[in-house]
């Protein structure tokens, strides 16, 4: 492309668009046009800070930057410039063969709400919108420090869409942000519609079920990973901020084991981490504890569930993988209802496919009990990247149990943790804390230390 | 492929002890009550400790001589290319054997107590494929899968142990001493076998940060030691909820002791599964370091090294398969540790003397 700006066919581009105003200003025969798409720009401030000066200004007395005293100008070398700027809400101002860029920018955004996917009983509940730059100051107030460092790409050959990276200088490792800087400026697609997007693109084990970056829309949560030394990832137009790298370990945290005290955060983490691996590990266990191994029972208990599967018509590992799947499309239908259907469907679900189904005989009470426990489980995991992936991984463990009973269930086991042992996001072992084996950082994994006293940082 | 540049020694104690316990906790109570036919026959196993410890003295002072070479690296570097070859192979052989008795002790084990209608060929297939997934990624992997599960088989141990307590019967333990002392010593033979795993070094050497005589030895005899220690614990406790008597007869005392743990008014009154469990950890990782020696034997052999593993998945599959059943495979138990004997001592002492002969130490 040529980059030599042509004035006169850059007007004539834009004036086939009905969404650019170009307004043509004569001040005594020094033409300056004046373009912006109103839309996205603050008209008014239009009309204030730059049409107001450019009346007043005389050319044959000081060069065209000299008339704007409060707004930044900006001059422009590049075409692909020219429409970055323009989309991205600025003013350009055309002065014979100069281009001159203000800051006019006013894009429709919802105001700050508490983030709906990530609740917190105690602490701050401002949440990430779709502003960049809103976020960045949201992160601003939670993180006073003149080593927050923010450094800017743009990505998307088709539509611009800009991004950040946020990180805390002296806490932050140098290969790790130069890590993210090659990933992000290899990023080659067309359109980057939202955060899930840029954290697909940016992650390496493409095959992995596990995600290999934290996605958050709490700004305390981000504060904090910047402060332990990860680096923060804005995406314009997309209210979650992504963290990397992310361990398995810190995907089970929540801002709200710092806020209470230690004895009782540790215990609820203890307990999310058993939650996670019931849910996993259940439905499997139980169907191969009754397809393979009665004997492990204890025999009232084999007595009273061979009485309640008296009569279901179907195998138990087929009882439970559609008890699971009827569990699993109940949530999506969940999701996607409207707010004010959505206490349907957990009636239909707890009174037809709970209640009827058992009295019909198809599927077996303790089968109901043993699958909805491990659903309930499954809701403490906060991560929802997290919960897919445990979620998928248990329909892999209902088919080891269903084939190789407790044996099967063992070696898949060993398989997810091999894999586990191997996944690295950004250079750091997923499974951090214990494989490599570091005692020192326990203290805030399975449980939470105490806080130090006395100026010391939680590691 | 990730790898681990370099071990610690907290490391190499985890990877030692997960190789060297695997079968034998199963098996060896059988056999030394059979040959030592006494109450004292844990005394054996510390003989058969201090046995090993000497033993294990020729592979530190192998792997101080030459850092940063594999035992396959050595024996060419110290008996030339063809003699070399020859050690190689018999030291692969010698794994692949080891990996095969281990892997079909296992599955017997596994048919014998889980799965007594699965196919042999499917028990064995699938934790060979688990084992070839974890080595496929690589030695730093293997040493962070044995460190991942070994506080998990620990605690197993430990609470098998307490909830044992119940059964035992000390008067099953007592005298002590009171039998022929050289029949007790003369059980080494059985328990040095228990041991196997310690040559290992030879094959981790080269990932080890401190190569000093004295850091080395403290952990080889602390990994030596703390294997005797549970050992030691688990035999206790088999004669003292079994008898030496029942002990001879039974296949698999330590399954059958765990068994015979119940405890009313919880949801599990049987704990085999917790000891399975551990166990089945314990003969998955020694099974894992076997496996390893012998790809990494393969590799060092043959030069289109790119199938070097499948290949040693396939000959132990096939060897695995050969033995018709258990009893046929505890008849070839007699061979296995003669061939162990002239692979871990033989072959290293010849090593070690033709090198300190030669005097030729690896440049570092």
């Amino acid at each position: 492309m040529d980059q030599t700006l042509d004035i006169d066919q850059i007007l004539r581009e834009k004036q086939k668009n009905h969404h650019v105003t170009i307004k043509k200003l004569d001040l005594e025969n020094h033409p300056v046009h004046v373009i912006y798409i109103p839309a996205i720009t603050d008209t008014k401030q239009v009309q204030d800070a730059i049409l107001l000066p450019l009346q007043e200004w005389n050319h044959k007395e000081s060069p065209l930057p000299h008339a704007f005293s409060a707004e930044p100008l900006l001059q422009l070398e590049k075409k692909n410039d020219i429409d970055r700027y323009l989309l991205d809400g600025y003013t350009l101002l055309f002065e014979q063969k100069t281009v001159y860029a203000v800051d006019t920018s006013r894009f429709a955004y919802r105001s700050i709400q508490e983030p709906v996917s990530e609740m917190t009983l105690r602490g701050s509940r401002d949440g990430f919108i779709e502003s960049l730059e809103q976020n960045v100051a949201l992160l601003r107030v939670h993180l006073r420090t003149t080593d927050l460092k923010f450094e800017e790409f743009t990505v998307g050959t088709r539509s611009f869409t800009n991004i950040s990276i946020a990180y805390v200088d002296h806490s932050v490792n140098e290969e790790l942000l130069k890590d993210v800087r090659a990933r992000i400026n290899a990023v080659q697609e067309d359109y980057i519609p939202d955060g899930g997007v840029m954290e697909q693109l940016l992650e390496k084990n493409n095959y992995s079920l596990f995600p290999e970056i934290q996605e958050t829309e709490r700004p305390t949560k981000v504060s904090s990973a910047l402060v332990e030394g990860k680096v923060a990832i804005f995406v314009e137009g997309s209210p979650s901020v992504l963290l990397a790298p992310t361990t398995l370990n810190s995907l089970f945290q929540q801002a709200d084991d710092y806020n209470f005290k230690w004895i009782p955060a540790s215990l609820i983490r203890l307990l999310r981490f058993m939650a996670a691996f019931l849910s996993v590990m259940l439905p499997s266990v139980y169907i191969s504890l009754i397809s393979y191994h009665h004997g492990l029972i204890p025999t009232d208990l084999a007595i009273s569930i061979a009485k309640t599967r008296e009569g279901v018509p179907i195998p138990s590992f087929m009882e439970a993988l559609i008890m699971q799947l009827t569990i699993e499309t109940l949530r999506e239908a969940g999701i996607r209802l409207p707010k004010p259907i959505g206490p349907a469907v957990s009636i239909v679900g707890a009174i037809v496919l709970g209640e009827a189904a058992v009295t019909a005989g198809i599927v077996s009470p303790l089968m109901v009990i043993v699958v909805s426990f491990a659903a309930i489980c499954s809701f403490t995991i906060a991560d929802y990247a997290l919960s897919l992936a445990l979620r998928t991984i248990s329909f892999v463990m209902l088919f080891a149990a269903a084939f190789l009973g407790i044996y099967g269930l063992i070696l898949a086991v060993f398989v997810v943790s091999i894999h586990l042992i191997h996944l690295q996001s950004f250079s750091v072992p997923y499974l951090e804390p214990f494989a490599p084996f570091y005692v020192k950082r326990w203290k805030d994994s399975l449980i939470r230390f105490k806080l130090k006293k006395g100026g010391g940082r939680i590691e | 492929m990730s790898d681990l540049k370099q071990l610690t020694m907290l490391q190499l104690v985890v990877v030692f002890i997960s190789s060297m316990i695997g079968i034998g906790i199963i098996l060896m109570p059988r056999d030394l009550a059979k040959t030592v036919d006494s109450q004292d026959l844990w005394l054996s196993i510390i003989f058969g400790a201090i046995a090993v410890s000497v033993v294990s003295c020729i592979y530190v002072a192998l792997a101080v001589r030459y850092p940063g070479l594999t035992f396959f690296e050595m024996t060419t570097t110290i008996m030339g290319k063809i003699i070399g070859y020859v050690f190689n192979f018999l030291f692969a052989a010698y794994s692949l054997i080891v990996a095969a008795y281990i892997l079909r002790v296992t599955a017997g084990i596994i048919k014998n107590y889980l799965l007594d209608t699965t196919p042999l060929y499917v028990v064995v297939g699938t934790f060979l494929l688990v084992s070839m997934y974890l080595i496929y990624n690589g030695a730093g992997d293997i040493v962070r899968f044995f460190q991942l599960y070994f506080p998990i088989m620990l605690v197993m141990f430990i609470v098998l142990c307490l909830l044992s307590i119940k059964n035992l019967d000390i008067n099953n333990v007592r005298p002590i001493l009171q039998n022929n002392i050289w029949a007790t010593i003369s059980g080494a033979k059985i328990t040095f076998f228990s041991f196997l795993g310690m040559e290992l070094l030879l094959i981790f050497a080269k990932l080890i940060k401190k190569k000093k005589t004295k850091h080395l030895l403290v952990t080889m005899w602390t990994s030596i030691g703390l294997t005797a220690l549970i050992y030691v614990v688990f035999h206790i406790i088999s004669i003292g909820v079994l008898g030496v008597e029942e002990l001879k007869e039974i296949t698999f005392p330590t399954i059958e002791m765990a068994k015979s743990i119940e405890f009313q008014g919880f949801f599990f009154e049987r704990f085999e599964l917790i000891f399975i469990f551990g166990w089945l950890t314990t003969a998955f990782t020694s099974f894992t370091a076997y496996m390893y020696a012998l790809t990494l034997g393969l590799k060092n052999m043959f030069t289109p090294s790119r199938w070097f593993l499948p290949i040693a998945g396939a000959l132990i599959f096939a060897l695995t398969l050969f033995p018709e059943g258990l009893t046929e495979v505890f008849h070839y138990s007699t061979y296995i540790q003669l061939i162990s004997v002239a692979a871990i001592v033989v072959l290293p002492a010849l090593l070690l003397i033709v090198s300190l002969i030669r005097g030729n130490t690896y440049a570092t």
